[in-house]
């Protein structure tokens, strides 16, 4: 190695070092997709068949159409993108099972002992695990609304600007943007189990108040209990098998349900009753968009009181209005009632250590937060920030050389990737 | 219900490849199958991107966004050509070369028109560097500026995206003796230009990394 050499290359790697920016890269690969998408658009002939087939012809005429193609393609585009507030909108999706140009809208497909693949013409993807049924019960320009009557799918969505889709699983509904993941829904035991492998959704349904958001690393498994019933939503699955059209609303979502998760708070449990008016009040407060008084109404209530019988789904709430609204101490308290409890795990002990931190000042014991969390769920989706900030409320030490290293090993790439490299130099 | 491993052969022919290899992407391509493209865009458009971020520096973010999507429409258009359904990623690099070779040649055409100094092109476009970082790595790329267009390529494939020049050789389509010519020629006009940058001069000088 000639002496000139390795300057050079360090210099390199330092510039390599600083211009990668990730959340940037995120964000250019994601646009340039939503073009590409619509590129895939106007090279598709009208027919459905691949435009690529010209482009693997013998080589004089894959020269001559290739020219004309590239000459059309610029024109397409071009044309496309300067009348494309002239033309309609967007065509209404087609879609198609195995490459086939049928009528599905409306129609159930079934997959006995094969799995089958449903595309859509904007490059959605659904497959079809063995012995599921499933109908695409309407599509628009932006996306559909699926039925899974049973059995199990993976979805890739193609994520395009208003992009809107949704799943009807049984009781459950499961909105989307643009995101993959596997949804499964079994009428027999009333089981929803939903994991998500990239983007995030929002599952509504029993016991869910409002709408849920289900992130990227998340599964969540849903047990409606048998002595309850199948509810509206269960029976209106199996009606929907034979053909019926209706669809689940949230106001038919309120039938009790068992659930267990992971890596967020068990989610919120319905227990009428339980909290006295004062618990009422901030929960109606928060509602409303007013953590402040909603902080207020829970010390007119009683703190010990709120926090010794309220609900998870309450304490939940409580811990993040209080921590919004400046009220450490009772966040952490709702935390820790979560956590003894209702022995809620994970996230719980990541917002711990962010309280601890950041609001209450207490280094050590923030550090022991977040290593609890790391603990807890290794691969949970807040351990990069918990790495991060463990080697940032360690700097100047062994154990926070320690932690930039551990934080550079798992995410070199993350945003405290920059500051860990400095500690480790 | 199923798991997706309990599949028979049989079944994987009307599978949706999610999990798909190279090979089974090759053959969507071939075939004109879409999931083909959004997969190959899915899993490559990353590295593609940062190639394209390294080699040209500080291009303006809209602009990287319209040279990754050139080199996947490119790619769509020669997807015929692909021989090695393993060198995937090396097909796309070589084509993102080439894209990032004519972007440099256009830009030292298009800076004639330029109004404004050398100094004041547009920063690197990264937040979290200290403005120390952030001078060193505008004037690493003022550097290379000034350099030859295929020099340039060479330099940056090696030195920032951290190739061997064996596969340099292979991306920008040359031999290896060309590419170990370029990459020599390369380093010493950067030196020789390098050393005239305040902000470059102690990486030269001292042969160490820049401390601020």
């Amino acid at each position: 190695m000639d002496t000139m050499t390795d300057p050079i290359r360090q210099l390199g790697q330092f510039v390599r070092g600083n211009i990668d920016d990730e959340s940037r890269s995120e964000d250019t690969v994601r646009e340039a997709r939503s073009r590409f998408q619509m590129s895939l658009r106007e090279l598709r002939s009208p027919e459905g068949s691949a435009f690529f087939a010209i482009f693997t012809r013998p080589p004089v005429q894959r020269w001559a159409l290739g020219t004309l193609g590239a000459v059309a393609l610029c024109a397409a585009v071009t044309w496309s993108v300067r009348t494309s507030s002239l033309r309609n909108p967007e065509a209404v999706l087609t879609v198609a099972l195995e490459s086939a140009e049928t009528e599905l809208v409306g129609a159930w497909v079934s997959a006995e002992n094969e799995t089958k693949q449903l595309s859509f013409s904007d490059g959605t993807l659904l497959a079809l695990h063995p012995h599921t049924k499933l109908r695409v019960r309407e599509t628009t320009s932006r996306g559909a609304t699926v039925d899974v009557g049973q059995g199990g799918t993976l979805a890739r969505i193609t994520p395009t600007e208003g992009a809107k889709w949704q799943f009807m699983a049984g009781p459950f509904r499961v909105r989307v943007t643009g995101t993959e993941f596997y949804l499964s829904w079994d009428p027999k035991g009333q089981v929803l189990e939903l994991a998500l492998h990239q983007g995030s959704v929002l599952l509504s349904g029993p016991t869910l108040e409002g709408e849920r958001p289900v992130r990227k690393g998340q599964f969540l498994r849903v047990e409606v209990p048998s002595g309850v019933g199948p509810g509206p939503q269960g029976s209106q699955s199996q009606r929907g098998a034979r053909g019926n059209d209706s669809a689940p609303t949230t106001s038919e979502a309120d039938a009790p349900a068992k659930k267990t998760g992971q890596n967020q708070p068990s989610a919120p449990s319905t227990e009428p009753g339980k909290v006295d008016a004062g618990a009422s009040d901030w929960e109606k407060a928060l509602r409303e968009g007013t953590p402040t008084e909603a902080v207020s109404a829970v010390k007119v209530a009683g703190e010990s009181h709120v926090l010794s019988s309220a609900s998870s789904q309450q304490l939940w709430a409580l811990s993040q209005s209080a921590r919004l609204g400046g009220r450490p101490e009772l966040a952490r308290d709702a935390l820790l009632a979560l956590r003894t409890r209702h022995g809620t795990r994970g996230q719980t002990s990541y917002l711990l250590g962010k309280i601890s931190a950041d609001q209450l000042g207490a280094t050590s014991q923030a550090i022991t937060w977040f290593e609890t969390y790391l603990k807890e769920t290794p691969g949970g989706s807040l351990a990069e920030q918990a790495m991060g900030r463990l080697a940032e409320l360690q700097v100047g030490t062994a154990a926070g050389r320690r932690a930039a290293a551990r934080y550079l090993k798992h995410y070199p790439r993350g945003s405290y990737a920059n500051f860990c490299r400095s500690q480790s130099r | 219900m199923l798991p997706l491993s309990s599949r028979t052969p049989a079944d994987e022919k009307k599978v949706v490849p999610f999990d798909t290899s190279d090979a089974a992407i090759v053959r969507g391509l071939v075939s004109g199958e879409i999931w083909a493209a959004n997969a190959l865009y899915d899993r490559y458009a990353a590295p593609i991107e940062r190639m394209l971020r390294r080699t040209l520096g500080y291009e303006r973010h809209a602009e990287i966004e319209d040279l990754l999507h050139e080199v996947f429409v490119q790619a769509l258009t020669s997807a015929s050509k692909i021989r090695d359904s393993v060198a995937l990623l090396a097909w796309l690099q070589t084509i993102a070369a080439r894209v990032a070779f004519h972007t440099m040649r256009r830009r030292r055409a298009r800076s004639w028109l330029r109004f404004h100094a050398p100094e004041q092109v547009p920063d690197v476009a990264t937040e979290d560097a200290s403005p120390e970082a952030r001078r060193a790595c505008a004037s690493f790329y003022r550097v290379l500026d000034r350099m030859p267009a295929a020099e340039q390529l060479v330099f940056t494939l090696r030195h920032v995206e951290g190739m061997e020049v064996a596969s340099v050789a292979q991306t920008c389509n040359v031999s290896l003796s060309t590419a170990k010519r370029r990459l020599t020629k390369g380093e010493q006009r950067f030196a020789r230009l390098a050393a005239h940058e305040p902000d470059l001069k102690p990486w030269i000088q001292a042969g160490g990394r820049w401390t601020p």
